[in-house]
This record gives C-alpha cells, structure tokens and sequence, in this order.
C-alpha cells in the first residue's frame, strides 16, 4: 500500500507553505489582530489576502478552468487546506470553502456566472446560515420560511451559529417554503444578500472571545433568482452536497502547528531541573501525539482517494471527523499539562504575547478554542451513529 | 465510619452557598474585565461573613473551624465560580502564617483576617518564576524560601525593590501574575519566623485539599448545569439526555466526579483526625483535578453548541478547574510523591 503524495502534489504543497510563510509571517500580521473574529485577524487583511489568494488560483483549484478554477486534483486541495490551517491563513472558510459546493451542484447558469468567479477571485465572503435556535442537529425542526407573493418569496426567521456573516456579503440559506408536508419535503435553499434590507445581524461572543453571527430576516423579498435548486429541494441537496473539507486536513493542520510549538516548548523549557526535550515521561506523550497526527493523515489520504476514485467515503469522512477534532482537544490538553503555569498564559493568535506564555500563548488559545469542533458540522455523537451504522451495519435504535 | 457531613458542615456549607448566591455569568465578566480581578464588595462581604477563614485557628482570630469545614465552603466557591483571592490570598497565606511561630506572623494573620491583601509565594523549587493568582492587587506577599534546609517565610512588600510583578492573562482570568524575586530581598527584616518542615507540609496539604475541594464543586455545579439542560433541550422528539450516548457520558462523569468527592472529604478527614494524609491529600488533587477536566469539558461536549458561548455558566468551570490544575501541584507531581510512598518505602 503506497500512501505517498505525488511529486508534483508535494511540489505545489511546497509552494503553498512558501506563500504562507510570506503571507501570514508577522511582518505581515502585525497590527492586523482581532480577536472578536474567529480568525483572529481583521476583515482588511482577510479580504487583501483572499484577493491575493485568488490571483493566483488558489481558492477553486479542483474548479473546471471554463468557471474560472485551477482544473488541479483534490490532493492539491487537501496539501493546501493542511497548510492554510498550518500557518492559520484565513483561508479556510472562505466562500469558496463553504458554499462552494452547493453553488456548483445547484446553482443556475447565471448563478454561477455570477457568483463562482468572484468566489474563485476572492472578492466576496459568504456566510452558511442553516442552523436555528431549535435546529442544529436537527435542522429539519427549523422554523424560518419563505412564503410566495406572486414570483418572489419574503423570508422570515432568525439563523443562529453563522460564521463571519459581520463581514460577508452573501449568505446561503434554508426555509420552509411548503408548510404542509414534512419539513424534509418543504424546505428551499436561498441565496441572500446580507447587505439588503430586512436583514439584521448581530453578534454573540463565544467562550474564546470570538463572535459567530445571528441574522434575522424580518419579511425579507427575494425573487426567484435567489433560489439555490430547487424549490422544496432543499433537504435532498444538503443531503446531497458534498462538504468541500471532509479529510479533517484542517484540524491535522492545527494539530501539527501546535506540535512544534510544543516541542520548541519542550527544547526550552526544563521541569523540576529536567529539560523537557530529556524527560521520558513527556517525550513519551509527544511521541504518542505525534503517531496520532499522523494516523490522521493516513485516514485523511484514505477517505480522499476513496472520493478521488468515485467510491462511498462517508463513512471514513465520519471517522476522520471524530478522530480529528478530538485530537485536537488531546494536544490542547497535553500542551497546557506539560508546560504547566507558562501553559495557563494566554494570548489570542497575532497578539502580542508575554515572553512567559507557552507557546507564545498558543496553548491556552487552543485549550479554549478546540471546545466547539466536536459538537458543529455534525456532532461526534451522530457521526459515531453513522460510523456505527454504515460503517458496522449495526441496527438503527427503533425511533418512538 | 461516618460519611455525612457534620451539623456544622451542613450550616456552614448553606450559609456560604446563600451569601454567593448562584452563579452569576455577567459578574464574572465584570470582574475579570479590569484589576483586581473580582468584585471588591462581594469579597468584602464574604470576608466580613468569615468563611474564608474558617480554617485559621481561632486563637489568631480565624474561625477556629476543621478542613471539613474549609472543605464545604471551598466547594461552594466553585459552584459559584467566583473570582476570588480565595485559595492563594486567604487559605494558603494564612495557614502558610499561622504555622509559623512567632509574634511577627500572628501580626501579619490578624491583618489579613481584618482586610490586608495578602498573596503567597512557595519560592522552593528549581523555577526562577513563580506565578500567582491576583498578584498585582496584594498589599504584601507572604513568601516561602530555604535557609540552611529549613522553610522560612517572609512578608514582601510586592512594590519594593527586588519584587517585579508582570501580570498575563490567563485561561483562568485570575489575574496571573508572574513574580520575580530578588533573593536578596529575603532577608532579617523581611523574615516572619521559620516553620518546621511538619507544620509547612500540614499548612500546604490543607491548602491543596482546599484546592481540591473547589474543583469539585465547580465540577459538581457544571454537571447539574449540563443535565438540567440536556433534559429539557429536545432532539428529534425527545430529549438530548434521554440518548443513550449522553446517558453513558453523564454516568462516567458522575463516576468521576463521586470519586473525586469522597477524595477530597477522605483527606480532610485524615487530616483533621491528625492521622498521615500524605497519600490521601495527592488522591484528592490527582482525582479532583481529573474529574475537573473530564466533567467539565464533558459539559461542554453534551451541551452543544448553545453551551459554548461566553454568556453561558459552562466556560466559567471549565477556566476554573484547569487553573485550579497549576496550583499546589498538578496531577504529574502528586503521583510522584504518591510513587514515592509506593516504590521509596522501607520494606514493611
């Protein structure tokens, strides 16, 4: 079994890490810091650098060249997303990363006319705004709608959990359009405009001081050429669309960040006497992390090829999920443990930091922030349902 | 044998839980949000009420109470999660001082029972830095060094020379502060008296059992927290909690939270009855520290989404069990010292 990357895919995830460490170097990031944003870096300098992601094809790079994209493999996406996340570009969730997907599997024509390319250029930020107050998991319970005047729709409700809406110009999202039929039947996927009116946005801060979005639609008009599919076709297309990150490349790439700060961490810093980098119980835990990050590739190498090579991966892109996110909590917690006090001090990322903090502060950073993976973009709980089920064939629990 | 808690555990423990209230999200931001760290007249008032001297004897003016009862009030500042100068400024310091024998130190403990903040320093120890809970609003700091082999203690003025203070943020928000201290600066005139090796490791035993304590209760209230909610938050027709998979997390966290519990009551126990706790106070903050991070992030996981956010109680326990984690030891350092009474031991 060969689980090595092809040359010219290792020469490009060069040239990546070459244009992160130009692009995110702190000559770069200084002064750019924000901490109320999930990236931790302002909207001027996340839009410059999606502008100049785009120039130079790196934002729809498995895209078709006629739409403007690179025509590259899903392996030189995947060595991309490892070193975005490796160097915390904000580069992940960009508009391409979270509708891409839906837009090309859904979109009209002139949908994508207008909207891919500059996507593809980053130019624009979109936002996915599914979730409700009482339907995450179980987005079917949702309560948002989108009632028919003539051609046009008027959308009411309240989308909770949206990443970056403050700063997005668009939004994809979902309401019930047919109320007699169950919400799976009746439910339409729109695509908004969040600088018109009948929107509002707020902001609610999360417990590491970042903020993900609220947006209210107060009886907000939208034409039929808002619509994204069909119309009641919504939950069949969510079903349907294929997240574009689904390798966990993104969590390996925090997780192999915060393991060299660990072991610089380690070659510096002594307990009880014991130079960290010597002492066997903390190279032993090192060591583990290490096998497990790297683990994590192969399931990531694996759950791509299978989709690469046109073959079911939803049941390893549910392991790689779970395996991935709660690794990131096991380094977060043995990178606080083994630096100790220094561990507790705090900073956020493109801050700058007390010369005591561990790891320039990252550890405490990752300690607070690795709470929330393990329960969005599917909670490990259901993914262990589909690991189990589909993965095992073990018996659905009969529903009441 | 008797495993319930004493009529004045009782009394004490729902007096303290009635003067702190439930635990309140919006003061915690407040407090935290600017020096000293915590809100001045809910600290004053607790100190007026005398619970968190209650272990200091009484013939210094404390209340004269057993680590039982230090143990039940401890436990109700972690349910609370109120930022305090709790453990390091009040218990650590002033058990530190009442084990020190002389007229100096009684001063300096009749002092910080009627309002003189004080923060402790164990400066024993290969580490050039020290790091210590809201530092930079102490009006002296008790600190501990060795002279010739034997513990001596000393009163820092934290603005003299010799002293340099720099304060971090910190996941536990509780005004960090890492202090440097100039050796020379431990001398004659700042020295309190010395303490016998005994009464310094008994001092700091009940100090970390203290510690212990907190983080069970904050694990305890986090727990109630998750199950209240995960019983009324509803999932495809029926509640979060009636899932199995929530079930058997909710049981290992009890589980551990039990165990840790029992630990730290055990400890307290041994101590009060004088008897060799060594073993039983390193459980205590080993199975305490422990249950702390298992529940508490536990919480976090069954509690979804609406359980991250900064409004939400969840958070505060979770900071508070892993600073607590740092303090008195961690988990490494008191199985060490367990391994030690295992594998060190004379043959017996």
């Amino acid at each position: 079994m060969d689980f090595r990357l092809a040359d010219d895919v290792l020469a490009f995830q060069d040239e990546v890490r070459a244009f992160m460490g130009e692009e995110m170097g702190p000559r770069r990031t200084e002064g750019h810091s924000d901490p109320a944003d999930l990236t931790n870096l302002d909207e001027s300098f996340e839009r410059a650098l999606q502008g100049r992601a785009g120039q130079r094809g790196y934002l729809g790079l498995t895209v078709d060249p006629a739409l403007g994209g690179g025509g590259k493999s899903i392996w030189h996406q995947v060595v991309f997303n490892f070193e975005a996340a490796r160097a915390d570009a904000p580069l992940i969730d960009t508009a391409m990363t979270l509708a891409g997907s839906a837009i090309l599997a859904h979109g009209s024509a002139a949908q994508k006319q207008a909207l891919i390319p500059r996507m593809i250029g980053g130019e624009i930020e979109m936002s996915i705004a599914y979730s409700e107050a009482m339907a995450g998991t179980e987005l079917n319970a949702l309560q948002a709608t989108a009632d028919r005047d003539g051609d046009d729709f008027v959308l009411r409700g309240s989308k909770v959990m949206v990443t970056g809406s403050h700063k997005s110009d668009y939004a994809l999202t979902i309401a019930r359009t047919t109320a007699d039929v169950p919400a799976r039947q009746g439910m339409t996927m729109f695509i908004v405009d969040l600088g018109a009116p009948g929107v509002r946005r707020t902001r609610r801060t999360m417990m590491n001081g970042w903020t993900l979005g609220e947006i209210t639609f107060d009886g907000l008009r939208l034409d039929a050429d808002a619509v994204l599919g069909e119309v009641d076709g919504g939950w069949r297309q969510l079903m349907s669309s294929l997240e574009a990150e689904r390798s966990g490349v993104f969590h390996l790439g925090f997780v192999a960040h915060v393991l060299d700060l660990l072991v610089e961490h380690c070659r510096t810093h002594r307990r009880d006497g014991v130079l960290l980098a010597d002492d066997p119980v903390t190279r032993e835990r090192i060591a583990q992390l290490f096998i497990e990050l790297e683990a994590g590739m192969r399931l990531a190498k694996r759950t791509t090829w299978l989709q690469e090579t046109g073959q079911p991966n939803h049941v390893e892109a549910s392991m790689a999920k779970v395996f991935t996110t709660e690794l990131e909590q096991r380094v977060a917690q043995a990178a606080t443990e083994i630096a100790g006090y220094p561990g507790q001090v705090y900073a956020s990322l493109f801050a700058v930091a007390p010369a005591c903090a561990a790891g320039g502060g990252r550890f405490a950073w990752e300690f607070l922030e690795r709470t929330h993976a393990t329960v969005s973009v599917g909670a490990n709980e259901t993914q262990r349902d589909t690991i189990a089920q589909a993965g095992l064939g073990l018996p659905r629990p009969g529903r009441p | 044998m008797d495993l319930a808690e004493s009529a004045t555990q009782r009394r004490l423990r729902a007096e303290c839980a009635a003067a702190l209230g439930p635990v309140d999200v919006g003061a915690w931001h407040d407090a935290v949000a600017a020096a000293p760290g915590y809100d001045r007249k809910t600290w004053a008032a607790l100190m007026a009420g005398g619970w968190p001297m209650i272990a200091v004897p009484s013939d210094v003016g404390g209340g004269g109470g057993t680590i039982g009862d230090l143990v039940a009030v401890a436990e109700e500042f972690g349910r609370a999660a109120l930022p305090s100068p709790l453990h390091n400024g009040v218990i650590q310091a002033g058990l530190v001082l009442a084990a020190v024998d002389s007229a100096a130190a009684i001063d300096h403990v009749r002092a910080l029972i009627n309002g003189s903040r004080c923060a402790f320093a164990d400066l024993r120890g290969d580490d050039d830095q020290c790091f210590v809970p809201y530092l930079d609003s102490a009006e002296v700091i008790v600190c501990v060094s060795e002279i010739d082999g034997a513990a001596a203690i000393f009163a820092l003025d934290p603005a003299g020379d010799g002293v340099t203070i720099e304060t971090v943020d910190s996941i536990g928000m509780e005004r960090l502060g890492l202090l440097t201290v100039d050796p020379a600066g431990l001398n004659s005139e700042t020295m309190v008296g010395r303490s016998s090796t005994e009464s310094l490791d008994l001092a700091l035993a009940a100090a970390t059992v203290a510690v212990a304590a907190d983080v069970v209760g904050a694990a305890r209230a986090a727990l109630d927290h998750a199950v209240r909610y995960v019983t009324q938050r509803n999932l495809f027709g029926r509640p979060v909690g009636s899932y199995q998979a929530i079930q058997h997390r909710a049981a290992d966290m009890l589980i551990a939270l039990t165990l840790a519990a029992d630990a730290v009551h055990d400890a307290a126990g041994q101590l009060d009855r004088g008897e060799d706790a060594a073993f039983a106070v390193a459980s205590a903050k080993v199975l305490a520290a422990d249950a702390g991070q298992d529940v508490t992030a536990g919480c976090l996981q069954i509690c979804g989404g609406e359980g991250l956010f900064a409004d939400q109680p969840l958070h505060l326990w979770y900071r508070r069990v892993k600073a607590a984690q740092s303090m008195l030891g961690d988990q490494r350092h008191h199985r060490q010292r367990v391994a030690a009474g295992i594998f060190e031991r004379s043959g017996d």
